[in-house]
């Protein structure tokens, strides 16, 4: 009993410690993981949403991919996976991952805020290359 | 060749099955002749999978493209050594590799138990055998079968993604599969210790060497992904906390718990649920990564293609075995009673309690933030996630927990240690650390978090150096024996424990390069060649870097290659080039590759990214017009301890793990094929 | 066609061999050998090693002369406890049910505390032994004789000699 009793009291002890670290973490950095159409959605709704944080998860439209020349400024559009008529510019300033282009079937998931000029400003991009995908039997024979 | 690869999988399955009824049949009604067909059955399930595994090999070096496996990872100009890494380059072949390396562990752990702990092995072979079995049933009837054929071949593969193609693609996942698979060996004797009921501390005591086997090819595989990462991704970072990277720590996180947890088990007789628990969760958790990785649950840059059907089948086995494990415990607890208590908070026991707790805790926290955007969009419908400022928010204090703790449990007692002795112990490490601290201060350190890591660093540190030097003493004193002597005989008569300290340097030295993430310093500039870059380091250095001009030499599997060459000059004086490449990769046209150009030193790395190209066609015809290029100079600070740190921690994981006399196996006793066993056996009953 | 028979072949070896022992009647070992580490083998080497490991704490500053002498005397309780159970019964039947080993402990330790002392000497010479034998050679459990390297029988008595045989060889760290 008395053995059990130290025991409880430190793992009490450390459990309250991470779940104290756990929620003030999650409450400040937890951000919204949508698509595009809820993104779309949701500002539409509510106007403030373009000052929050979300992470949204698309496809980069086909030829939409353009970087300016002399800066470290990219642009390019992303679309709905499953709706390609709902879409949005994205700006990004950083190194894109090799895995992204604009001629294949890529999938990005794209952090950062959707601005009130309806441009999507990108922190982090992260790209997972379509052809990563396992290639069907049609695929693969042409 | 191929075909018979193929065969062999469908043999092994109905072997695999056989053998593990007779081995709970032959451990439960002692029949030794069952026992025996089950151990052999282990030894035939790894043959037929090495004749499998051979057969995955030979269908890709010799282009066999109607293999659709082999043909969704390779073409025809790919070199051979990635043909041969392609037997775990995808979903199907790596379940056949986890599989192989599973048998073989099996294998190795019947075989060096042949002539002794033979009241466990019925039952190790019978769990070893379900849960080979278990993969194997996943091969054949769920759709992943790597000999699957097209209907005819095309002339081509698809080739391999250019970013799998890197000399790690042949170290890192197969050293972190051997440390997942090696596991499976401690929690079939923990569980064949609850079937038998042989509770005492034999299994821990035979599973040792296994546990600390697999923490070290899981420690090692880590690291050789994060340098992987450093290296190839081109961002100058080595850890994202990308689910499946996540995934491979939770196991590695219970499994420092649990190899500090059965040594209080061993010496007080304590914690025995405990260790059944943290052994049958840290099994889990293997599983639980290698089902990340292949349902494409959660989203990642590196899972296979998502395949629901697998998800379920994982979920059920992990559901099962958590299922049976938590029943056998439950079964066994009158018997798993603890045989001493806790005497006082400040004991090693406590310590060691602590540093259980907090390894759990950083495991829950981790797995959490994986998890959250399911258990949201779970919830309430929309899917919330969190990312690195989580992770890193959460596992700093974690962090620097450890490091305190390190420095803690060498200096304290077992039961109880005594107030005025830890207050002299610590008196002169504490006073390094603040020293430290001060002089960093003072040379311009502001960071809070980076001090505090140098300062508990140097606190550790000085606390295990000053345990060798005393040990070293004492026992120079107590044998009479020169310094040299023993310091040798000190280390090779306590292996694990001075083994371990030097783990713990490895450690502290990772933790320290975390640290150093906070002074990276970068720059980001367009130029034409003759044009300069400079950048300065914390440290002081100045680099100056030349741009010289793209060249596109013609390279193995290689498209077209741009590489730009900067030379190079670090505080005036002329030092090794940089070169920097995008590469476009034969069948992958669309995605050129950039390659980093790395430079070394010890307190920094010189890391220099070509971002772009203004004319990358320009620059692969060797246009000399071509040139103008962005580039992205870093200084990666202290990077390379953890690189160092690695190194260390093997170092103290090999004299761990070292045999020691008396621990050879028993003068070869061959399994006595005549009648003359059973009498044997009757007479102990 | 060639295939084919490879095929059989390789099954029907496989098979065979598996089946193997069920067909002939060979039966693998399934009991405790003779040179196994028993349970009580197990505590003995654990107490010996916690003597041996409170030294070098004491030694090394970690714990005061009067703790040291309490878990000295304890562990050498403990140690004297398994000694004499091993001597005297050769292996104990272990079934897994420690709770009770334990409380037998407990209470023959009472009994054996009025005793301790006369055995305090023996205690001493038979720690020194074992130890010493841990560094060089073979310590006959039963008799207390000092064999030389690799012995695999006690000069002394005769008695097989066992293998200090925990797989991982390690002592335990303390």
């Amino acid at each position: 009993m008395k053995d059990n009793g130290k025991f409880f009291v430190g793992l009490g002890g450390v459990a309250l410690v991470v779940t104290y670290l756990i929620w003030t973490g999650v409450s400040q950095t937890m951000i919204y993981y949508l698509t595009p159409v809820e993104l779309i959605a949701r500002v539409e709704q509510d106007p403030t949403f373009h000052h929050v944080g979300v992470k949204v998860s698309g496809r980069v439209e086909r030829g939409s991919w353009n970087r300016a020349e002399d800066e470290l400024l990219h642009h390019f559009t992303v679309t709905d996976l499953i709706d390609e008529s709902v879409r949005f510019p994205v700006e990004y300033r950083d190194i894109l991952p090799d895995t992204f282009n604009d001629t294949e079937n890529v999938d990005v998931v794209v952090e950062g805020r959707f601005r009130e000029d309806g441009v999507f400003e990108a922190t982090i991009v992260l790209a997972k290359c379509g052809s990563r995908y396992e290639a069907t039997a049609e695929e693969l024979l042409g | 060749m191929i075909l018979l690869g193929e065969l062999a999988l469908w043999i092994a399955l109905p072997v695999g099955i056989w053998g593990a009824v007779a081995g709970f049949v032959g451990g439960r009604k002692e029949r030794g002749d069952l026992v025996l067909s089950a151990e052999y059955s282990v030894y035939a399930v790894f043959l037929l999978l090495i004749l499998t595994s051979v057969g995955i090999i030979t269908a890709f070096v010799t282009d066999s493209f109607e293999y659709w496996y082999v043909a969704n990872y390779s073409n025809r100009e790919l070199p051979t050594f990635y043909k041969v890494s392609g037997l775990w380059a995808g979903q199907r072949g790596s379940l056949v590799f986890w599989a192989l390396l599973l048998s073989f562990f099996s294998s190795a752990a019947v075989f060096t138990n042949r002539a002794k702990n033979r009241e466990f092995m019925p039952y190790v072979a019978g769990i070893l055998l379900t849960i080979s079995s278990f993969f194997l049933v996943v091969l054949l009837f769920a759709d992943v079968n790597p000999f699957e054929r097209l209907p005819f071949a095309p002339a081509d593969g698809r080739g391999l993604n250019p970013q799998l193609q890197n000399y790690w693609m042949t170290i890192h996942p197969p050293t972190l599969y051997l440390g997942f698979t090696a596991f499976t060996i401690p929690f079939a004797f923990a569980m064949s210790a609850l079937l038998s009921g042989k509770l005492d501390t034999r299994w821990i005591v035979i599973t040792r060497r296994w546990t600390l086997l697999s923490w070290f090819f899981l420690a090692n595989g880590i690291i050789f992904g994060m340098r992987w990462a450093y290296e190839e991704l081109g961002w100058g970072g080595f850890w994202f906390w990308d689910p499946v990277e996540n995934a491979s720590v939770l196991p590695w996180l219970t499994a420092t718990a649990f190899l500090h947890s059965i040594q209080i088990q061993e010496n007080r007789g304590m914690l025995k649920v405990w260790n059944m628990g943290l052994v049958t969760l840290t099994f889990l958790l293997t599983i639980f990564a290698t089902f990340l990785t292949r349902s494409g649950l959660i989203e990642s840059v590196h899972t296979f293609a998502e395949n629901t059907t697998i998800a379920f089948i994982f979920l059920a086995f992990m559901g099962l075995m958590a299922g049976v494990s938590i029943l056998l415990i439950a079964w066994r607890y009158p018997h798993l009673k603890s045989e001493n208590q806790i005497q006082s908070f400040l004991s090693r026991e406590s310590a060691f309690l602590f540093n259980n707790l907090i390894l759990l805790g950083a495991a829950f926290t981790i797995m959490w933030g994986t998890l959250f955007p399911l258990i949201t969009e779970g919830l309430t419908g929309t899917a919330i996630a969190v990312g690195p400022p989580f992770f890193n928010r959460v596992n700093l204090p974690i962090g620097l927990a450890l490091l305190a703790l390190m420095g803690i449990g060498p200096v304290i007692a077992w039961r109880r240690a005594s107030r005025r002795n830890l207050v002299k112990n610590f008196r002169m490490p504490v006073l390094v650390g603040v020293m430290v601290i001060g002089a960093l201060f003072l040379r311009g350190v502001h960071h809070g978090m980076a001090l505090l890591t140098f300062g508990l660093s140097a606190f550790v540190m000085t606390i295990i150096i000053v345990e060798f030097v005393k040990g070293t003493k004492a026992r120079a004193r107590i044998e009479g024996e020169g310094y040299f002597p023993a310091f040798y005989h000190l280390v090779s008569r306590n292996r694990r424990r001075w083994g371990g300290y030097i783990v713990h340097v490895g450690v502290v030295m990772i933790f320290t390069a975390f640290a150093g993430v906070a002074f990276n310093r970068e720059v980001l500039q367009t130029i034409d060649p003759g044009e300069t870059i400079t950048i300065e380091s914390p440290f002081g250095h100045e680099y100056v870097l030349t741009y010289q001009g793209l060249s596109s030499p013609r390279g193995e599997n290689m498209v077209r290659q741009a590489v730009a060459l900067m030379t190079v000059a670090r505080n005036g004086r002329p030092v090794e080039s940089l070169r920097a490449e995008k590469v476009l990769y034969v069948k992958w046209e669309s995605s050129p590759i950039t390659n980093v150009g790395v430079n070394s030193y010890i307190l920094e790395d010189l890391y220099l990214i070509l971002e772009n190209v203004n004319d990358l066609n320009g620059a692969f015809e060797n246009d000399a017009g071509a040139q103008r290029a962005t580039f992205k100079v870093q200084v990666n600070v202290l990077v390379g301890w953890i690189w160092y740190g690695g190194f260390v921690i093997t170092l103290g994981g090999i004299i761990a793990m070292w045999p020691s006399r008396g621990s050879t196996t028993p003068a070869p006793r061959s399994k006595t094929k005549t009648e003359g066993e059973r009498p044997a056996l009757a007479a102990r009953s | 066609m060639g295939l084919i028979i490879g095929v059989v072949l390789v099954a029907a070896g496989v098979i065979l061999f598996v089946m193997l022992p069920v067909l002939r009647g060979d039966w693998a070992s399934m009991g405790r050998s003779e040179d196994e580490v028993t349970e009580v083998d197990a505590r003995k080497q654990a107490a010996l090693r916690g003597l041996r490991d409170a030294e070098y704490d004491y030694r090394s500053g970690k714990i005061d002369q009067a703790d040291y002498e309490v878990l000295k005397s304890d562990l050498a309780r403990q140690a004297l406890e398994a000694m004499e159970e091993e001597s005297a019964g050769g292996h104990t039947a272990d079934e897994g049910a420690p709770t009770d080993g334990a409380m037998k402990r407990s209470k023959g330790s009472a009994a054996k505390g009025a005793s301790f002392d006369a055995d305090g000497d023996r205690l001493e010479a038979e720690i020194a032994r074992v130890r010493k034998g841990m560094a060089e050679g073979r310590t006959c459990p039963g008799c207390g004789h000092l064999n030389v390297k690799k012995s695999r029988f006690c000069t002394g008595c005769g008695e097989r000699l066992g293998e200090v045989a925990t797989t991982a060889g390690n002592p335990v760290s303390a």
